[in-house]
This record gives C-alpha cells, structure tokens and sequence, in this order.
C-alpha cells in the first residue's frame, strides 16, 4: 500500500522512481518478417518495492527484462523506442561499459533455470568470486570469503563446503539459491528475477519465495519479479502489471488486482486459476479462443477476439489507457465496473 | 462401490544406476475403480511418472501385480498386453515431443486404429474426424503438423489420440501442467466432459494439489516412492493427516493476497532428498516438524484413519 502512494507522487513528488520504464518497443527479425514483441510498454518500480509482471507465453514479459538489460540484441531483438530510466541513467542508452558496470552491480538478475544460468566447470564459489570481483576491488581470497558469506546468507548449509561444489552436485532449489547468492553478490538496488521459481516443486518454490521476501526486505531492495502464476503474484508483490500480446492491458496495487480487475482479461485470468471456488468435478471458467500470433496483429485490441465485453470500437482501434480507479489503469474501451470488487468508485 | 479397473497391489521398481539404486516405486498398492478418478500427487522424484509407466505396463514391475480388469499385466504375455493397451492410453505432459513431428494429424490420429486393425480405410478416416470433433477441433486440422498448432491444440490431439481405441481408464501425466492458464482451463474442461461422456476412469498424476482437488475423486500422495496419504478428496482436504500433505497444501500458491499473506511459514525443513538410499524409518522425517527419535527408526504402515482413508505417519 506504501508502494502505490509512493507511485502517484511521481509526476511531482519528492522521491523519483528507482526504474521508470516509458514506451519500450522491441522487435524481433524472423524469416516471417518483423515481430512487435514488445508495443509501448511503460510502468514505474518505487525504491524497495516488488512489482510483477505477469503474463502468459508471448505476452512479452520475459523480453521486458532482457530489454531492460539489453540482452535481447544477442538474442536477435531490437529496441525500437523507450526509455528506461534507472535511477535517473537511461539504461537503454549508455554505452555498452556502463551498462555493463550496472549489470550485475546495481541490478542484479535471476533466471528460471540455473544450471543453464551457471557455469558447469567452476566451482559455485569461484563463480561467485568472479562476480564480485567484476565489480569491486577485493582480492580472491576476500572474494571467496564473500562468497561463502552470500551462501550462507541464501541459507545454504555448511557453505565453506558447498563453495567448493560444481554446480551439478547441487539439488535444484540450491542451484536457485546459490544463483541469488550470485545475483546479490554487489548488493543491487534492484533483483529482477525472470520465472525464478517455475522448475521448481512447490515446497521448493514456497521456500525460494520465502527467501527472496526475506532479503528483499533485509536489505532494501526492490524486485521485478517475471512470472505467470498469479498464486506467487499473490503471496509477495506490491503492484502487479500484466501484459498481453506485447502490451501491458493493466496495472494496479495487487489487492485491487485480485479483489477488482478492470480489464476482462485480468478476470479471466483469475477466474481460471481460482478453483477452490468452484465446486469440484465442474466446468471451469475459460477464456475462449487463442492468444493472437504476433505476426497476425488484431487492428484494434489485441483481446477483443476472446473478450465477452468487445464491440465493434474494440475490434478497431487499440484501445487508449485509462485510471478506472486510484492508482489502477487498464487499456480497455469497456473496463469490469470498479463496483466489481470491494471499493466502488 | 462399483469395482476396480485397476489396481496396483505391493508394486515394487528400482533402477540401478552408477550412483546408486533409486528406490522409484517401493511397495505401493492403489485402487482406480471404474468410473472413477484417482489423483496422484508428489514432487518430483517421488515416482509418480514411474507409477504410470508401471500401470501401463511399458515397464515391468521388480515385484508385485498390476490387476486390469482383473488380470495381472505383470504376468500377461505380449497379445494380451496390446490388448488391454488399447483399453487404457496416456496423455502426457509435452503433447510436442508425444507427437511424430513428421506425421500429419490425420496420420497420428489413425495409428492407433492400424495398429489395432480397427476398421477400413473409410471408417478410420471417419473415425479421425469424429475424434477432432470429441476434443473440439476442426477437421481441416487433420492435414496439419504438430508443430503448426499451439501448444493447446497439440493437447487435444493428445486426447483425441488416447480416445481413439475407446478405452476405459486414461493415464494422465501432468496433462495439463505446461499448458498456459487460459488454455489449461480449456483442457481441463475438455478431460472433464469426455470424462462424464464416455464414462472414462482415470489416473490424474500432477504435482497441482489445486488441480487435483478440482478433478480427482479420490487423491494419493507420493513421497519418495512411497504412498503416505490416501483419501476421498474432501476427507483429505478436510482433515490431511500426514504432515508432508499438510506441507503440500501450505505451500500451493493461493490468489488471493489476504490469504497468501496470512499463510505461517511452511511446516517443511530441508530439501527432498534423493531417492537413492532414502532415509530410513519414516521416509520423511528429516523434513518433519513432528518427528520423534522413532520416526528415524521404523517404517510406519499404512493404517485406517477414517472411511477410506489411510496414512502412513506414527502420530497421524
């Protein structure tokens, strides 16, 4: 709740937006012609706070974060437009030793699979010493030293032992915690953590969650967190974002989120995924149709052909962003009532 | 109660390995009865996905029957094997890799039928069509590729597939766990129509303890290769007894942030452990915040704890 305060201060306020993201285009080259991956994209992340971005496949969350960090040029994506300004610096134009200097300083990263993440010949502590060393002047052994320390900090045990394995001699969730131990290694200011506990089990996830709650907390930093499952939306975010087909369709405190959506996809997306509220054995509800092919653009909204609320406007023209209640906005001609939920308009 | 279609009695499968020997299945007894669907929950390496491949009888068992219809498969030669194949089918977690990327669907969807000389030419190409209808697909996809279709579209050809010999028990293996949400409510609502239309027993194998809730009639928990927990679906969600089920719901994500938040810390020390040389006693006590010095010693049986419902834990 802080959180959103904090937000609606930004246009005049005292405290500007550790990351404030606005009109971010990326598009990627294929044999089929250019796909807009990413079309306008614009939310703000408040000092300390944990924003999501939830999605399903091709919504575009996970390139949000690698335009962010500019990954998506190696993987054959380019920045057409926007503006991503962390702390004042717009990360999508310093010169490459800059962003470099803030990658893994500033902002560290954490991805879903960290054995693809992580060297497989290098000992956990020595990756780790790497990291550090990268960007600060300690020497190995005070290096290593930190190392252990991070270990220990993302509760692995006996970490003197553990700095010493290879990766693979590792159990999954401890690779995912020696990955945030790396990730921490220049206490950023900000964790973006793409899908970081989806190859998990689920009491391995609630554990990573758990974690990651702990020490975004201990140590003041904020966290975008990348994920599709709105039950781990739930349990840590102070705002949520959702994109769709590319573009961001809604945002909004997370208790607004849940208890009142404006954009008929949001419902439906809960609808789908609540189903202690349905009596057992019976239909669910669904959202009908496909997510549209990014090569295959609707003119108009890009949910209008699965949306139960289009009209003929919707079909057209793409619809305009619009605060349906404080600090929450949708991009919808025909936003749910606020009344939905439990704070009427 | 109406009878079994399946029933798992004392199952038994190690593997060897350079590591040491994985304990997969170890002693476990389940019932699916016709009709019905069975759930089976557990993490990964609890032996869930062994269990079905067990069932199927693609594997064979170290020790132990697996009655179908009342015939033990362990025993059963190769024609009565194809045979009670063809009445139970799987559905599997990656329709992608499930699916010949080189054969049309229509190709696909016909195998089965050649496979087991069902009908002539006509008839199969008649029977390709109703089946896309079954799982709500145009018949024009019958000409396509798997990789031309979504991932929800390849599911369906994944069911229609599993529907084609008309069995009576479907074997689902996480069916639904890599399909987005959107798409997964479709699929489920499909399984659960087919279901009701045809009759169909089920074993729904998923690490979802939401999903499961929502289909299963009964549910079984795996852990490390061992049932520990078997109930009716209310009865356990109810009153779970054995402390690793508990630890399972507690840590099933919830959206609803009031409810997320209020949640006390997971009830679960530790990671799972490996199934080679698992702990001894109570399989779970390294992670159990109720063991006693006897967990660590002796195996705990599977004991009555209510109607139809049994556990394995010495202070359940």
């Amino acid at each position: 709740m802080t959180a959103s305060t904090r937000i609606s201060a930004v246009a005049e306020g005292p405290a500007p937006p550790l990351l404030q993201v606005s009109g971010l285009c990326t598009t990627f080259t294929t044999h089929a012609g250019p796909l807009p991956v990413l079309r306008d994209v614009s939310f703000t992340l408040a000092r300390g706070e944990t924003l999501a971005l939830v999605g399903e496949s091709g919504s575009g969350k996970s390139v949000t974060a690698a335009s962010l960090l500019r990954l998506v040029e190696a993987a054959g994506g380019r920045i057409t437009g926007g503006r991503a300004l962390f702390d004042g610096v717009d990360l999508l134009a310093l010169p490459p030793a800059a962003l470099r200097a803030i990658r893994g300083g500033r902002i560290g990263m954490v991805f879903q699979e960290p054995l693809s993440a992580l060297n497989p010949v290098q000992r956990i502590g020595a990756q780790i010493a790497e990291a550090i060393r990268l960007h600060r002047p300690l020497s190995r052994r005070a290096a290593w030293a930190r190392a252990v320390e991070l270990l220990a900090l993302v509760q692995i045990p006996a970490p003197e032992l553990r700095a010493r394995d290879y990766p693979h001699q590792l159990s999954g969730g401890q690779r995912q915690r020696a990955m945030i131990a790396m990730a921490l290694a220049c206490e950023p200011e900000l964790l973006i953590a793409d899908e970081p506990t989806t190859a998990l089990d689920v009491t391995t996830q609630a554990q990573i969650m758990a974690l990651l709650e702990d020490l975004r907390r201990r140590l003041g930093m904020a966290l975008l967190l990348i994920t599709h499952d709105l039950g781990v939306v739930a349990g840590v975010a102070d705002r949520v974002v959702v994109l769709y087909a590319g573009r961001v369709v809604e945002q909004g405190p997370v208790e607004r989120i849940f208890a009142a959506p404006l954009h008929p996809y949001t419902r439906g997306l809960l609808d789908a995924v609540r189903l202690e509220a349905l009596p057992p054995g019976s239909a669910l509800p669904e959202i009908p149709g496909l997510v549209p092919a990014l090569h295959d653009l609707p003119a108009g909204c890009a949910f209008a052909p699965r949306c139960p609320r289009a009209d003929a406007r919707c079909h057209a023209t793409p619809p305009p962003w619009r605060e349906g209640a404080p600090h929450q906005g949708a991009a919808c001609f025909h936003p749910l009532p606020a009344g939905t939920g439990r704070h009427a308009a | 109660m109406s009878t079994p279609i399946l029933e798992l009695r004392s199952v038994v499968r190690h593997f060897d390995t350079p590591a040491g020997r994985v304990r997969a299945v170890d002693d476990v007894s389940l019932t699916v009865r016709a009709g019905e669907t069975l759930g089976l929950v557990g993490e990964s390496g609890c032996g869930k996905s062994t269990l079905a491949r067990l069932a199927m009888r693609l594997l064979p068992p170290d020790s132990g029957a697996i009655l179908f219809e009342g015939t033990d498969l362990a025993k059963a030669g190769r024609g009565d094997l194809a045979r009670y194949r063809a009445r139970m089918q799987m559905v599997f977690q990656d329709p992608l890799s499930a699916l010949n990327p080189r054969e049309t669907i229509g190709r696909i969807l016909e195998q089965p039928l050649l496979v087991h000389r069902r009908g002539g030419r006509a008839e199969r190409r008649a029977r390709v069509a109703q089946l896309l209808a079954h799982v709500g697909l145009r018949g024009d996809i019958a000409a396509r590729f798997p990789h031309e279709l979504s991932g929800g579209q390849r599911q369906r050809v994944g069911i229609a597939r599993a529907l084609a010999l008309e069995p009576r028990l479907l074997l689902c293996d996480e069916a639904v766990s890599a399909l987005d949400v959107s798409v997964r409510a479709q699929v489920l609502n499909l399984l659960l129509r087919l279901r009701g239309e045809f009759g169909l027993a089920a074993l729904f194998i998923s690490h979802d303890l939401a999903v499961v809730r929502h289909v299963a009639d009964r549910v079984a928990v795996m852990y490390l290769g061992q049932v520990v927990e078997q109930a009716p679906r209310d009865a356990l969600w109810r009153q779970p007894r054995h402390p690793y089920t508990r630890a399972l719901m507690a840590a099933t994500p919830v959206a609803d942030p009031a409810e997320a938040r209020a949640r006390p810390p997971l009830p679960l020390t530790g990671e799972l452990p490996s199934p080679i040389d698992p702990p001894s006693g109570c399989r779970f006590h390294p992670r159990c915040p109720l063991a006693l010095p006897r967990c660590r010693e002796d195996v705990p049986a599977l004991r009555l704890a209510g109607p139809e419902h049994t556990v394995a834990c010495h202070l359940a």
